[in-house]
């Protein structure tokens, strides 16, 4: 079941940049998500995902990350979990990167830098959205 | 008596005998000798005609056979098939009237005459002997009883007439083919002095503007001043002194246009002497063409991947330094420093702009997801050339000149207008002093597009947007440069040198190509040419507020959220009436994820204030967050403001109260599709958020 209410979302950030993890989840929190998790790389969501899949609602990735890429972790969740929603953060919006993510089933993109009323739009996309 | 017979009977019989004997003996010798000497000379001529080359055949004069050589005989036997031996036969030319293919009554007549006169004239006639070998057969009076047939065989000689005639005509076609090809050929003789020039087609003709009297027998100076510089002067007077291949670059311009060749040098030998020296001239403006587009292009996209790389890096400090300015906007709400809210607001406008300019860093490496749609360009000019004139300031005078008719093609709005507004800021920057402005729009056919142009897109009816300016005009180093990413001729921090190379991307987003002119000192023009497209605009509004029930939308799309489906239903039909193009959705949630699956244009939000979960004012802020030009339409049952107001309508909001007027609808979506401009009569329309942006400085 989709969760509509952001305040009940258990949000999974997969972000490598620090600084910006942070900022994300300050701007979920400041959209009353509580429940969030965080993991620094594709290699800690997977283990994450491994252990307390389960809690999470929505996965919230940045595409660009060393080692393992969004698009590969995407496909990876994919494996495990076809509709969880997925929402790919990018820093490009050109057609065949879309074209990729689209194809390895990602729920909703967007792309950087963002304010929050775009996040908050999009997360609601993402959780509303059949994939 | 007795003595007389004693001595006639001595004489008689011993002297007589001997003298007898003696002449019997002489006539035997003589007639031996003449024997002898009429077989020898048989002999000689029988050696003679058989040494002749040619058949001989003597008969006498009732064609009865006396005397053939081999070769005669080997061509008869070969026209009859076999061994015959010509001598049996009591009639040869009867034989041969049977046996001979063009042996008609008309030859066998005249050679008839050859044995029946004894004065008859030469005979000379070419006859097929056995359908393959010609055969010329010469019939000549020996004596009054013999005739002489020569036969020669002319087949050869006539295969190599043949075989000429054949040659010719291939000739013929190779010469026509030489003459019709574009390429330059030139060939000269090196065995003799001065190395001079034997042949030149039209084509070479036409490159040296020579004729071809001027160029055979003459010397190579015609080329001279065409090689584009000493090395390449060198190069080809070196190969002229000792013939060795070489490939030569040469150029000539003709009017405004510079036409670039390439010619290679070539000799062929005989007995290792040089026999025939030979140049190709060929073309290569329009290959010289590609080759720069496909290294500007090469060079766009290393540029594009590279700054795709900052850009993400980029995007997520302006992420960071965007993100927090806002959040803490947020948190003084209501309390706090003014002074830091405004500052707050800086560092976020800031951010922004830093985000534009990220995306126009990658602009120009990648295809932009654009919904193309079919747009009159006229519209924009308007448009634009009204937000330029405070742009342009007062020094610079400018003019537009569009046609009355439609000017369509297939694109986005935004991106004609970008390009216009970059044209037109460099304009302005090139007129310092102030100067004229001119943005000229017309339709054009094929040909009167520069060919160059014409080769990239390759269609058939063209759309030419062109600006120019009367201001300090660019030098030919410059004009290379003009499209390359962040080279900008400004002032340090005044242009960021991406203005036109985005330019150059949005233009090929189109389906164009860019064309620039410009002299120093005179002024530049820029055109944009793209396909001209004959669709029927996508987005019409026609009609006017005077006569409300013709007014039509045609082509716009509206988003309707409504969460009750009566109303929805109602309100689909109404838009859907005036031509609008209607998505629909329950609640705030749906209209997010229906405007997210849909790529093109939403021109209008129309949305309930009051609805669950989310309400009309979130769902337009969210939604415009995403899709800034959409214009939004508030519709309650509520008063939009004040006290009674369940939800606080932003400021200047366009509302409509329920019940829903479908006179009042049509004005509003009218007023808000034309750009808001009217006013409608009980409320004022301003814009939710501006939805044209005006770039400047973006050059």
């Amino acid at each position: 079941m989709p969760v509509t209410n952001l305040e009940e979302l258990k949000v999974l950030i997969v972000e490598d940049q620090a600084d910006t993890r942070a900022m994300m989840k300050e701007m979920m929190t400041d959209l009353g998500v509580t429940q969030i998790f965080e993991a620094k790389d594709g290699r800690q969501a997977l283990e994450f995902i491994d252990t307390a899949f389960d809690f999470v609602d929505m996965v919230v990735c940045d595409w660009n990350m060393p080692s393992i890429s969004g698009v590969e972790l995407l496909r990876q969740i994919r494996t495990v979990d076809a509709s969880i929603p997925f929402l790919m953060v990018t820093g490009r919006d050109d057609m065949d990167s879309v074209i990729e993510a689209k194809s390895s089933g990602v729920t909703a993109y967007i792309r950087k830098p963002f304010s929050a009323a775009q996040l908050e739009a999009k997360m609601r996309i993402a959780s509303k959205r059949i994939t | 008596m007795c003595f007389i017979l004693y001595g006639v009977t001595v004489f008689f019989s011993f002297e007589f005998i001997l003298a007898t004997l003696f002449l019997a003996a002489f006539a035997a010798v003589f007639i031996f000798l003449c024997k002898k000497n009429h077989l020898k000379k048989t002999i000689l001529v029988d050696e003679i005609i058989n040494a002749s080359d040619h058949g001989q055949l003597i008969f006498d004069d009732k064609s009865k056979f006396y005397k053939c050589n081999r070769l005669a005989l080997s061509k008869l036997n070969a026209i009859i098939g076999g061994d015959v031996d010509v001598v049996t036969q009591p009639d040869f030319l009867n034989y041969l009237y049977d046996h001979a293919a063009d042996f008609d009554d008309v030859v066998k007549n005249a050679i008839m005459s050859q044995f029946e006169s004894s004065n008859a004239p030469d005979f000379r006639e070419v006859i097929y002997l056995d359908n393959k070998s010609l055969c010329l057969v010469h019939a000549r009076k020996l004596s009054n009883d013999m005739t002489l047939f020569t036969l020669i065989d002319i087949s050869m000689g006539r295969q190599r007439e043949e075989s000429l005639k054949k040659l010719n005509i291939i000739n013929d076609h190779l010469m026509q083919a030489i003459e019709s090809t574009t390429t330059g050929i030139v060939v000269s003789n090196p065995k003799e002095d001065g190395n001079p020039i034997v042949f030149v087609n039209s084509a070479f003709c036409n490159f040296t503007d020579c004729t071809k009297g001027d160029l055979i027998g003459a010397g190579w100076g015609a080329l001279m001043p065409m090689l584009v510089d000493k090395e390449q002067r060198d190069k080809f007077i070196d190969t002229l002194s000792n013939f060795t291949p070489v490939e030569l670059e040469l150029e000539r311009s003709v009017g405004d246009k510079k036409y670039y060749y390439n010619m290679t040098f070539s000799t062929s030998y005989e007995d290792g002497k040089p026999d025939l020296f030979i140049g190709l001239l060929s073309d290569v403006t329009l290959l010289k063409q590609r080759e720069s587009e496909f290294f500007q292009a090469q060079k766009l996209e290393s540029l594009g991947q590279l700054a795709a790389g900052v850009a993400h890096d980029f995007n997520n400090i302006l992420s960071i330094i965007g993100g927090y300015s806002t959040m803490s906007t947020k948190l003084l709400n209501g309390s706090g420093n003014e002074k830091v809210k405004e500052n707050l607001a800086k560092i976020e406008a800031a951010a922004n702009r830093g985000a534009g300019l990220t995306r126009k860093m990658l602009t120009f490496s990648r295809h932009k997801i654009v919904a193309k749609s079919c747009i009159d360009v006229r519209d924009i000019v308007k448009e634009q050339s009204e937000l330029l004139i405070p742009l342009l300031g007062v020094n610079i005078d400018m003019e537009v000149i569009m046609p009355e008719h439609e000017v369509n093609i297939m694109g986005s709005s935004s991106s004609v207008g970008q390009i216009l507004m970059n044209f037109a800021i460099n304009a302005r920057d090139a007129m310092p002093e102030g100067g004229r402005l001119l943005i000229e729009l017309s339709c054009m056919e094929r040909s009167e597009v520069p060919e160059n142009i014409d080769a990239v897109i390759g269609a058939d009816d063209y759309v030419c947007l062109s600006v120019s300016d009367t201001g300090t005009g660019m030098d030919s180093k410059t004009l290379e440069k003009v499209f390359d990413p962040f080279f900008s001729t400004k002032e340090q921090g005044k242009g960021t040198g991406l203005g036109l190379s985005v330019v150059y991307g949005l233009v090929n987003e189109l389906g164009g190509a860019l064309d620039v002119v410009s002299k120093v000192g005179q002024g530049t023009k820029f055109s944009m040419y793209v396909p001209r497209s004959f669709e029927a605009k996508t987005k019409t509004i026609s009609g006017d507020l005077k006569d409300i029930e013709n007014i039509r939308l045609d082509g716009y799309t509206a988003l309707i959220a409504e969460d009750e489906p009566d109303l929805l239903n109602v309100v689909k039909n109404m838009l859907e009436d005036l031509g609008l193009n209607v998505l629909t959705a329950s609640n705030g949630d749906e209209a997010l994820v229906v405007q997210e699956d849909y790529i093109g244009d939403i021109d209008i939000l129309l949305t309930d204030v009051i609805m669950p979960e989310m309400n009309g004012v979130k769902l337009a802020e969210l939604l415009t967050s995403l899709r800034p030009e959409t214009q939004v339409i508030f519709m309650s049952g509520y008063p939009a403001n004040g006290n009674m107001a369940p939800v606080e309508l932003p400021k200047n909001a366009t509302f409509i109260a329920k019940p829903v007027d479908y006179e009042k609808m049509i004005r509003v979506l009218y007023q808000k599709l034309e750009g808001g401009e009217g006013v409608d009569d009980n409320m004022p329309l301003p814009h939710w958020e501006t939805s044209v942006e005006v770039q400047k400085g973006s050059v």
